[in-house]
């Protein structure tokens, strides 16, 4: 089992360290001056330039550039905003929180509502039920979630009123960050409201982003209990006198959980993705909007190292869903 | 009173107005502690007759029949919540493929526990020792070791023995096997039909032999039912019908066995295939592979008639006093 | 023609006729066709179609509702957006974006992609490795954050946005092929064909590029509905096409304060963009199961 687990970290080191060479060569792809880019100053005099060459580690040949890049990253040192001054790791981590928020509460309703959706359209296949669903998760499938959440803010915020049409909690409170997850800061402040208040700020986006991974979810899950209830085993399961929803339940469903394990990870990807969009939307304060308008400020130490840290979140849990199919997936764990 | 009464027995796929039947009007009868065995080829329907006995016909299936009780109860007025306590404790069932019956997800201890669970109360340890003797008791080396390994850590062999363990762990009064042997290396099924054989005289009960394997129904099996096409042929007490079959379909499978083909070139076959639920041809199913066909087999469905010992389904059934290998069937 | 041939009648029907009848079966992949034909047909004749110019701005008619509303014009079907261009027009125009970003990336990643499995497929060891460690690296990174990473460095605009979408799509095809590549080089036939002495690029483009087409087709009609989506995706973000492209993406980004007085200039593009993205997923599912009617659930 150790020997798995060890086997399948060994896997992300060179994916890592692609994307560490990935995102250290954007800085010289960009057109123009990498000491341009990295300081954010034009014309500057001969002087100060070759000062920033040389503290930027530019004049040393370019594999030893990597490697000094390799050993900062390794230190924890990203670099600092062009525009805040500020270290980009300490920003990325205070914004962080947030875009975690949100991208849990959207896979948990992703979840909720796509595991169901997909055992029952597979249990009640080619029914009215199977159609919906099916129509339904394609649509969501394909929507441009930007559109979908004006469209939510056009509903729920402008025409009725109900929420709120932009960031994470009311101005009437000024709440300490303690873990920075506002649902749980709320609470643990102790002001009345301030929970009702957090979690209305957070419906609509939720909704917006876990869209396509409810899309997905609902269809993987759909197809592969459709595959686990032909299988043998669930007769068995039958023949041994279990009641239905054990059977299903169990049975067919563990089974079923397999190949949408793996889709659950790599709808991760999805939701970090979308989280750009959507904070953009909804002016939610995370790591998306952060990305997007250091993009639109020219603002590279930022660009890159949100880039490698939003990618290495995504190894990471990827990582973490092998580990997980690995326990649920008996086969693979002792076979390889 | 027989264990199990079956009358009129029929399994419907398809539509109302165009029904397949995958089993067209089995009558049979067991007694406690007997051996009976269904022969056919695939698709003859044998299979189904078994999944129907468990209620694991599903919808679009659709089972009829006149009579079909199990010790003086009703499986057919029975609710699905009383048949499932049936199934799994008083009737129970193994199927071909033991590699794939198995559940991949759980370890061997789990599922041979759960059907303990269902069925009986227990603590944990209770219930662990007795599939330790479970496995024991079908002859798996090592028992305790094999107590947590997952199916695919198993052979073939290995797997159905678990799966005759959990048939047998509630002390069923019925076990229908479907192919048990089939799937298994040669060596193995004899070895699997001893044991299978021998846990059925030790424990008295019915066993309900599903194959396509005359060989099997001569060693193991009291009586014989043959099927073709949905259909049962002729059946009757195994020696009487081994040794003067008196449908032309048994007297085929008989002579195509190696036992009678000794010393000729080639091994007799029956020409032709087992029809698909779709083009089940008119009058008996048989005549278009029956080298004794008349006109009236091409119209007429013939009626099952009672022989001494053996009831027979065919227009022109064959004098006893002729041996398989002395007509020569199917040229 | 009367009397047919005996023999014709047990022939099996061609495999483009037998496809057509599989894809036929599927309401959903035929509407999706339906859908894709007119976006190709609007694109081609926006000309003629469009009641109006892409970029004629009406001064007399600036926010006017869609025909069927109070203060709605038939001039303006859909109604106009705040500068006074109709967005019916604009619309038809941004049809013709759409697909040419469709189309450039990707026949872009098509090629690079299929190029590269199929010489990692072939070569197997080192190449391989590179190759395939560079896809997972790409595929690691969230689809919609590699193509911002990508605009980030070429800069913002409408050709840009199709390298990297182009850029981004491009690890599937090359593991597709991979995959298809390294299960015929094991069969037998290409063995033969190779002891007949069939050189690398004639075992590649007559044995092996043959029997992946199938997968690589439904691919890169998928291809088409992200390609849409990420690029109407990074023209919200003001990072593709830059106004006043009647790009749909950069349509839904101009209006956005507007959301609350005039519903029509934000709903009208994204409904497109879903209408258009959804065609083209119909339209791959529904080739995957008339390819592969065994994968059909």
């Amino acid at each position: 089992m150790l020997g798995f687990f060890l086997r399948r970290a060994g896997l992300v080191v060179p994916t890592f360290l692609g994307i560490t060479l990935l995102v250290f060569s954007l800085i010289h792809l960009i057109p123009g001056n990498a000491v341009e880019a990295l300081s954010g100053e034009r014309g500057m005099d001969p002087a100060r330039y070759a000062r920033l060459m040389n503290e930027f580690g530019l004049d040393q040949p370019l594999y030893q550039q990597y490697l000094q890049y390799l050993w900062k990253i390794m230190q924890g040192d990203l670099g600092r905003s062009i525009i805040t001054h500020e270290p980009v790791l300490g920003e990325f981590l205070s914004l962080f929180p947030a875009t975690l928020e949100l991208s849990c509460c959207a896979m948990l309703l992703a979840l909720i509502l796509g595991l169901p959706a997909g055992v029952l359209a597979a249990l009640k296949r080619n029914t009215l039920l199977d159609y919906s669903v099916m129509g339904v998760s394609l649509t969501g499938y394909s929507m441009p979630i930007f559109w979908w959440a004006l469209l939510l803010i056009l509903l729920f915020s402008v025409t009725l009123g109900w929420t709120p049409v932009s960031g994470r909690i009311d101005i009437l409170f000024d709440l300490p960050p303690i873990t920075g997850l506002m649902l749980i800061d709320s609470l643990l402040s102790g002001e009345s409201g301030a929970f009702k208040s957090a979690l209305s700020h957070l419906i609509l986006p939720t909704i917006a982003l876990g869209t396509i991974p409810l899309a997905v979810i609902a269809r993987m899950t759909r197809s592969a209990m459709l595959e686990v209830l032909r299988e043998d085993y669930v007769r068995t399961a039958r023949a041994k006198g279990l009641s239905r929803l054990r059977v299903i339940g169990i049975h067919a469903l563990r089974n079923a959980l397999i190949p949408v394990i793996t889709v659950i990870g790599l709808q991760v990807g999805t939701l970090l993705a979308g989280a750009i969009l959507t904070e953009t939307i909804f002016s939610w304060p995370g790591v998306g909007k952060w990305l997007v308008e250091a993009i639109h400020r020219r603002d590279y130490p930022v660009v890159q190292g949100g880039i490698l840290l939003t990618a290495s979140i995504v190894i990471l849990v990827n990582l973490g869903v092998d580990i997980l199919y690995g326990i649920i997936n008996p086969r693979i764990r002792r076979s390889s | 009173m027989a264990l199990l009464e079956i009358e009129n027995l029929s399994v419907m796929f398809g539509s109302a107005s165009r029904p397949l039947r995958a089993l067209d009007g089995l009558d049979l009868c067991m007694e406690q502690g007997e051996v009976v065995g269904i022969v056919g080829e695939s698709g003859s329907g044998k299979s189904t007759a078994g999944l129907a006995l468990m209620g694991l016909i599903d919808y679009p299936g659709r089972v009829t029949a006149r009579r079909m009780s199990f010790a003086d109860r009703d499986l057919l007025m029975m609710p699905e919540s009383e048949r499932q306590t049936l199934r799994g404790k008083d009737i129970a069932m193994i199927f071909q493929d033991p590699l794939a019956s198995l559940n991949p997800c759980f370890s061997i201890a789990y599922q041979l526990e759960e059907t303990l669970r269902v069925h009986q109360a227990g603590t944990r340890a209770e219930l662990r020792s007795q599939t330790l003797a479970l496995l024991r008791l079908v002859e798996i080396p090592d028992a305790e070791q094999r107590l947590d390994a997952y199916p695919h850590q198993l052979s073939g062999g290995m797997c159905q023995r678990v799966m005759l363990a959990m048939a047998i762990a509630c002390n069923p009064r019925l076990l229908i096997a479907d192919e048990p042997t089939t799937a298994l290396d040669v060596t193995v099924q004899a070895q699997m039909l001893e044991l299978l054989t021998g846990l059925q005289k030790q424990r008295g009960m019915a066993l309900l032999l599903i194959t396509h394997d005359l060989g099997v129904v001569a060693q193991v099996a009291h009586r014989v039912v043959v099927m073709y096409a949905g259909q049962v042929m002729e059946q009757g007490r195994v020696p009487d019908i081994f040794d003067a079959p008196r449908h032309p379909y048994t007297q085929a499978l008989l002579a195509s066995l190696p036992e009678y083909n000794v010393g000729r070139k080639r091994l007799a076959t029956i020409p032709g295939n087992v029809p698909s639920q779709h083009e089940r041809p008119q009058g008996c199913v048989l005549h278009p592979r029956c080298s004794n066909a008349q006109e009236i087999c091409r119209t007429l469905v013939p009626d099952p008639a009672e022989f001494p010992n053996a009831l027979v389904r065919c227009h022109f059934p064959l004098d006893k006093t002729v041996g398989p290998c002395k007509q020569n069937l199917t040229a | 023609m009367n009397a047919p041939h005996p023999a014709e009648k047990s022939e099996p029907p061609h495999p483009l006729l037998e496809l057509w009848r599989y894809f036929c079966m599927n309401r959903g992949a035929l509407a999706g066709l339906g859908i894709v034909c007119l976006l190709l047909f609007l694109a081609a004749f926006a000309e003629t179609i469009a009641p109006h110019a892409a970029a004629e701005q009406y001064r007399d008619a600036i926010l006017l509702p869609p025909a069927w509303q109070e203060g709605g014009s038939s001039r303006f079907i859909l109604g106009t957006d705040p500068v006074g261009r109709d967005i019916l027009s604009r619309l038809i125009y941004g049809t013709r974006l759409s697909l040419l970003i469709g189309i450039v990336s990707v026949s872009l990643s098509l090629g690079i992609g299929t190029v590269l499995g199929l010489l990692a497929g072939y070569f197997r060891g080192v190449t391989e490795i590179a190759i395939m460690r560079l896809m997972d690296v790409m595929l690691a990174l969230p689809s919609l954050l590699l193509a911002v990473a990508v605009v980030a460095i070429l800069g913002p605009g409408l050709i840009n946005v199709m390298y990297a979408i182009g850029i981004v799509l491009l690890p599937h095809y090359a593991r597709l092929t991979r995959a298809a590549v390294i299960g015929e080089m094991s069969k037998d036939y290409v063995l033969a064909s190779r002891l007949a002495g069939a050189g690398p690029l004639r075992l590649m483009f007559d044995c092996v590029l043959p029997n992946c087409t199938a997968p690589l087709i439904v691919q890169a009609t998928l291809g088409f509905s992200a390609a849409i989506l990420d690029a109407a995706a990074l023209g919200f973000l003001g990072l593709g096409a830059q106004p006043p492209t009647p790009e749909w993406g950069a349509m839904l980004a101009s209006a956005l304060e507007f959301i609350q007085s005039a519903w029509w200039v934000v709903t009208f593009p994204g409904l497109v963009i879903l209408l258009s993205v959804l065609a083209f997923n119909l339209l791959g599912d529904g080739l995957r199961d008339a390819l592969d009617p065994k994968l059909k659930l």
